[in-house]
């Protein structure tokens, strides 16, 4: 049979295939590109990006677990002017989608910096209402249904371009919020961010990280991540694309979380452990689609819900 | 610093060739020699297509000095590579030394000739040449080199570059030295402190280090000590520190190893691991 069809459509803007950096664990794009031919990814997500500057926390900011990292990197980004007018440029020239990650500590930063980013020629908004290693804002706007839908209607009405709402595992009731976020304006829902997790260094008697709480990722979280995909996919019923992510690692890894529901997934901790980690995905992908002989992702979205 | 690019250029495996510890006392600290021919994952060395489709290199790039990798045993239970200065290479091999803390460090000394090492690197600016920095129409800038514990391997490596009899040598240990191979022919003068008193003199590196004395100063260890070398060497031109950070992607994607400075924040992988002393905030 003929190579599969690797690429995939979300929310109208066409991925050359299914696995896109994840957000804070591939700089800009040009960071690893010596080491790995980034235009082999079908996507790069930004750094998170803030209205203004943001120095990020003191103290430790990565520990490793057993399986996993904690970071506490606390969203430190030069803001999104800084972005539009410096590594913007550099990172459409890369070749894959480009994505920028956009978290807000209120409801009128968020409009503002998707308002900029609309402005700009990126192809999609990751709002990002989950990041565990804030104080202001970040996760908070995640936990919520209510505060979710605010935060993605703010940044709906600033912006036509194609919005994915990253989301947290944090939230206790996190279809709802997948819903509200949809309800919102979501075009797609990428999930699940990092969970928030704590660390003791016992020297000191005191928490490892200064913000004393950190996020968790890596293979450690990924059968959470891939059960909570599947309670999203199934409360949700299709209506938006869902970008898994959480500890993948591999093709097989992918392979679950696209039988789960997910169009694409987004790879992040991994590519750490092994920067070839992504390009080994999509191969893996291929050969995987070619002996089983699914034409497209599509044949595999959801098969195991 | 110099003009080159501080991003890793390779991640691949390589055979250990030899790993041995260092010493008697503890054997804490070991080192370790990579080959620099990848190894193909059917453990064929050569040349070979990279699972992301580019062609790997013959062989892994040469370091500079200060230039450190990313390094996991194969297999290892650990998730990331650990960042490990260069102590030393030539053609075929590339060495590390390397001080058995944790998991990752402890997976690596446990290593024989013969296992395989993921390495990431070389990662960051280097040493700048004291040429780069003082004109050599002038005097020649009188250098002191200061290692503390396994801090010795980049700058005792860094050393093999300098002129013979061009520089001092100041190397401080909590016990039994290491790492000081062919130091004393070199260096114009080698001063050596253990804590224990085991060797040299007893005391820390401000028993022996007067920084009237130079024009340069480049150093690497704890970073109580690299605080005090900044602190005393306030009056002296140009002053180089290696700074040690936690780090997980070492290619400036991630930003968990961020330095603070006077001018921001700064990645000590690719901004680092070198930094003005002037400029870094410890």
């Amino acid at each position: 049979m003929s190579r599969p069809d690797l690429s995939v459509t979300i929310a109208g803007v066409r991925l050359a295939n299914p696995v896109i950096a994840a957000s804070g664990t591939f700089g800009y794009g040009c960071e690893y590109a010596r080491v790995m031919d980034v235009a082999r990814l079908g996507g790069i997500c930004s750094k998170g990006l803030t209205l203004e500057p943001r120095p990020g926390n003191t103290g430790v900011r990565v520990l490793e677990t057993p399986s996993g990292l904690m970071n506490s990197i606390g969203l430190e980004n030069p803001g999104v002017r800084h972005f539009l007018d410096n590594e913007l440029g550099e990172m459409l020239s890369l070749g894959p989608t480009v994505i920028a990650n956009l978290s807000g500590s209120t409801l009128e930063t968020y409009a503002e910096g998707a308002r900029l980013l609309d402005d700009s020629p990126v192809a999609m908004i990751e709002l990002n209402i989950s990041c565990p290693n804030v104080k202001a804002g970040g996760m908070a706007w995640g936990l919520d249904p209510a505060a979710a839908g605010s935060a993605v209607a703010a940044a709906r009405s600033a912006t036509r371009k194609p919005l994915i709402v990253k989301l947290s595992p944090n939230a206790p009731r996190l279809v709802d919020v997948a819903r509200s976020a949809v309800d919102s304006g979501a075009d797609a829902l990428s999930l699940v961010n990092t969970f928030q997790a704590f660390a003791v260094d016992i020297e000191r008697g005191r928490p490892v990280f200064d913000n004393v709480t950190a996020g968790l990722s890596g293979p450690a979280v990924r059968p959470l991540a891939l059960r909570m995909l599947r309670d999203v996919a199934i409360g949700l019923g299709g209506r938006v694309p869902l970008i898994g992510l959480g500890g993948i690692a591999t093709w097989q890894d992918a392979v679950e979380f696209i039988m789960t529901g997910a169009s694409a997934v987004q790879v992040g901790t991994a590519t750490f452990a092994n920067p070839h980690a992504m390009g080994e995905i999509v191969d893996g992908l291929a050969a995987f689609m070619t002996r089983k002989e699914y034409s497209s992702i599509s044949d595999m979205i959801g098969l195991a819900l | 610093m110099r003009d080159h690019d501080p991003r890793p250029a390779v991640a691949c495996s390589v055979l250990v060739r030899s790993c041995d510890a260092l010493g008697d006392a503890e054997a804490n600290v070991f080192r370790i020699d990579l080959e620099r021919m990848p190894v193909a994952r059917d453990g064929q060395a050569g040349r070979r297509e990279t699972p992301d489709g580019a062609i790997a290199p013959a062989c892994v790039p040469a370091p500079m000095a200060g230039q450190f990798f990313m390094l996991r045993a194969n297999p290892s239970g650990v998730l990331l590579g650990r960042p490990i200065s260069v102590y030393a290479h030539d053609e075929s091999f590339i060495s590390f030394l390397v001080l058995r803390k944790g998991r990752g460090t402890a997976e690596l000394c446990a290593l024989q000739a013969g296992s395989l090492v993921d390495l990431v690197g070389p990662i960051g600016n280097g040493f700048p040449e004291p040429v780069s920095l003082f004109p050599e129409s002038g005097p020649a800038p009188r250098i002191a080199i200061i290692g503390g514990g396994i801090g010795v391997a980049p700058v005792a490596g860094f050393s093999r570059n300098l002129k013979r009899g061009s520089f001092d040598f100041y190397a401080s240990f909590r016990s039994t030295p290491y790492g000081l191979e062919g130091i004393a022919e070199r260096a114009n003068r080698l001063a050596i402190t253990t804590e224990d008193g085991s060797a040299g003199v007893r005391g820390m590196l401000p028993a022996v280090f007067e920084a009237s004395a130079y024009d340069l100063v480049y150093a690497c260890g704890p970073t109580a000590m690299l605080r005090y070398v900044k602190d005393a060497t306030a009056s002296v031109p140009r002053v180089f520190l290696s700074l040690e950070q936690r780090m997980a992607c070492g290619a400036g994607a991630c930003l968990g190893c961020t330095v603070r400075t006077v001018s921001g924040n700064r990645r000590c992988c690719v901004d680092g691991p070198v930094f003005d002393a002037k400029e870094v905030l410890l």
